[in-house]
């Protein structure tokens, strides 16, 4: 296995970052739109190309809904 | 009639990291679940969690070792798992770990080398110091966060340039020997407050690069806990908690796409049960497997800090009271019985 060129100059600036996100009550399949909303989540804390690194399920609501805690890979970019 | 044993029931157990657990949320305390399950199947995928104990361990070829964002994926069906013989361990050190504590470090890794014979090597360090912080999230359940995690990076790219094919991290964690939080773990009743950051620590090297990956911390030797609780007390055997991580590596499968050809390769759709705590079903290997029709049996005498459950999360479930009937059920599935079978009242389909 190599690294793929993953080296000091071409890693951009990398940062981790909570994610504490309530997902209200919705049709449809619960993966799908806890994924969604986390994608979103991600892009809005750590920039464009941040993406969730661990989440789960923490509580759950019959009126907020689900609440989502975890980390986002961010990738320098301000929110 | 007889007939030969039945064909394995690939089964996932998860026993999600750092929510205080009350079986398998400290020091390997799942390990006795995870090889019962691992006879009932014949063949579990589980997580380092459950697997490691410090200097404790337990190597079973019919256990897939597999770190938390790849089992995610695994059962996603977005990667598969080709079970090698062995992996080639590479060593990635913290360069916050003072040269006494690395030394330790070292020592265990020759050690493994020596007594078990494993393939291990080479040993980088990072060009900077990590910085691990450790957090409590709303929920109580620990995480935590590096300063530096592209140093992590770079340092993990190195060692697979120089011919590693798995990689075990050991980072510098803080040292908090009078914090409340740690006594409470210690003698049973508290969170694994660094299982949070150690998970962080393998996703982002398994995320970025691929590769089988596990972190063991490096920690200063607690002073003796008269009340030190069972479960703990794996992590107070020696100098460092590595023994198990290489142990696991050494035998973790391969990560390759889903759509990987040859025997043996393991796929998320080949899954025939998950387990999972009652009240802990939240996380995404559960939900994906739920997505699948995959069976998903409940664990309720396994109760941790959430209470995230089938009803909260609308998913149909075979509960039971504790492991032993989990590996009860999985073998019933096994043998193609139906579990409701099992049970009493047995409703008529006549209607």
């Amino acid at each position: 296995m190599k690294s793929a060129g993953y080296s000091a100059s071409d890693a951009p600036p990398l940062r981790l970052l909570p994610l504490d996100l309530w997902v209200p009550p919705a049709p449809g399949p619960l993966l799908h739109r806890l994924r969604l909303a986390l994608a979103g989540e991600a892009r809005l804390l750590g920039g464009p190309q941040a993406v969730p690194l661990r989440w789960a399920v923490t509580a759950a609501d019959p009126e907020r809904g689900l609440r989502l805690e975890g980390v986002v890979l961010g990738n320098g970019a301000e929110s | 009639m007889s007939s030969a044993a039945a064909p394995p029931l690939p089964t996932l157990l998860v026993i999600p990291t750092g929510v205080g657990c009350a079986i398998g949320g400290y020091a390997g305390d799942g390990l006795p679940a995870a090889r019962l399950l691992a006879a009932a199947s014949d063949c579990l995928v589980t997580h380092p969690n459950v697997m490691n104990g410090a200097s404790l361990y337990w190597s079973d070829r019919r256990i897939h070792y597999l770190e938390g964002w790849s089992l995610d994926r695994f059962a996603a069906g977005e990667l598969a798992l080709r079970p090698r013989p062995w992996q080639r361990v590479g060593l990635l050190l913290d360069a916050g770990i003072e040269p006494e504590l690395r030394q330790r470090q070292l020592q265990a890794f020759d050690a493994c080398r020596a007594t078990l014979g494993l393939p291990l090597g080479p040993v980088v360090d990072t060009d900077l110091p990590l910085e691990v912080s450790l957090l409590l999230g709303p929920s109580g359940s620990s995480w935590g966060t590096l300063v530096r995690p592209d140093a992590l990076l770079r340092a993990a790219a190195r060692l697979l340039d120089a011919g590693a094919t798995a990689i075990a991290v050991v980072v510098r964690f803080p040292d908090d020997p009078e914090s409340p939080a740690l006594a409470a773990y210690r003698q049973g009743t508290g969170v694994d407050g660094l299982a949070g950051a150690e998970a962080v620590i393998s996703h982002l090297i398994s995320q970025r690069f691929g590769v089988p990956c596990a972190h063991a911390p490096a920690l200063l030797p607690l002073p003796l806990d008269e009340r030190l609780d069972p479960r703990a007390a794996a992590e107070e055997l020696g100098h460092t908690f590595l023994p198990c991580v290489l142990v696991g590596l050494s035998r973790a499968p391969d990560l390759v796409a889903p759509t990987a050809a040859g025997a043996g390769v393991l796929r998320g759709e080949d899954l025939g049960a998950v387990v999972a705590p009652a009240g802990a079903l939240g996380g995404e290997a559960v939900l994906a497997c739920a997505e699948r029709g995959v069976p998903i049996i409940s664990v309720e005498g396994n109760p941790s800090l959430l209470q995230v459950d089938a009803t909260a999360l609308q998913l149909p479930v075979l509960p039971v009271n504790g492991y032993a009937e989990a590996a009860g059920l999985v073998l019933a599935l096994r043998e193609g019985l139906d579990p409701a079978a099992l049970q009493r009242p047995l409703l008529s389909l006549a209607g």
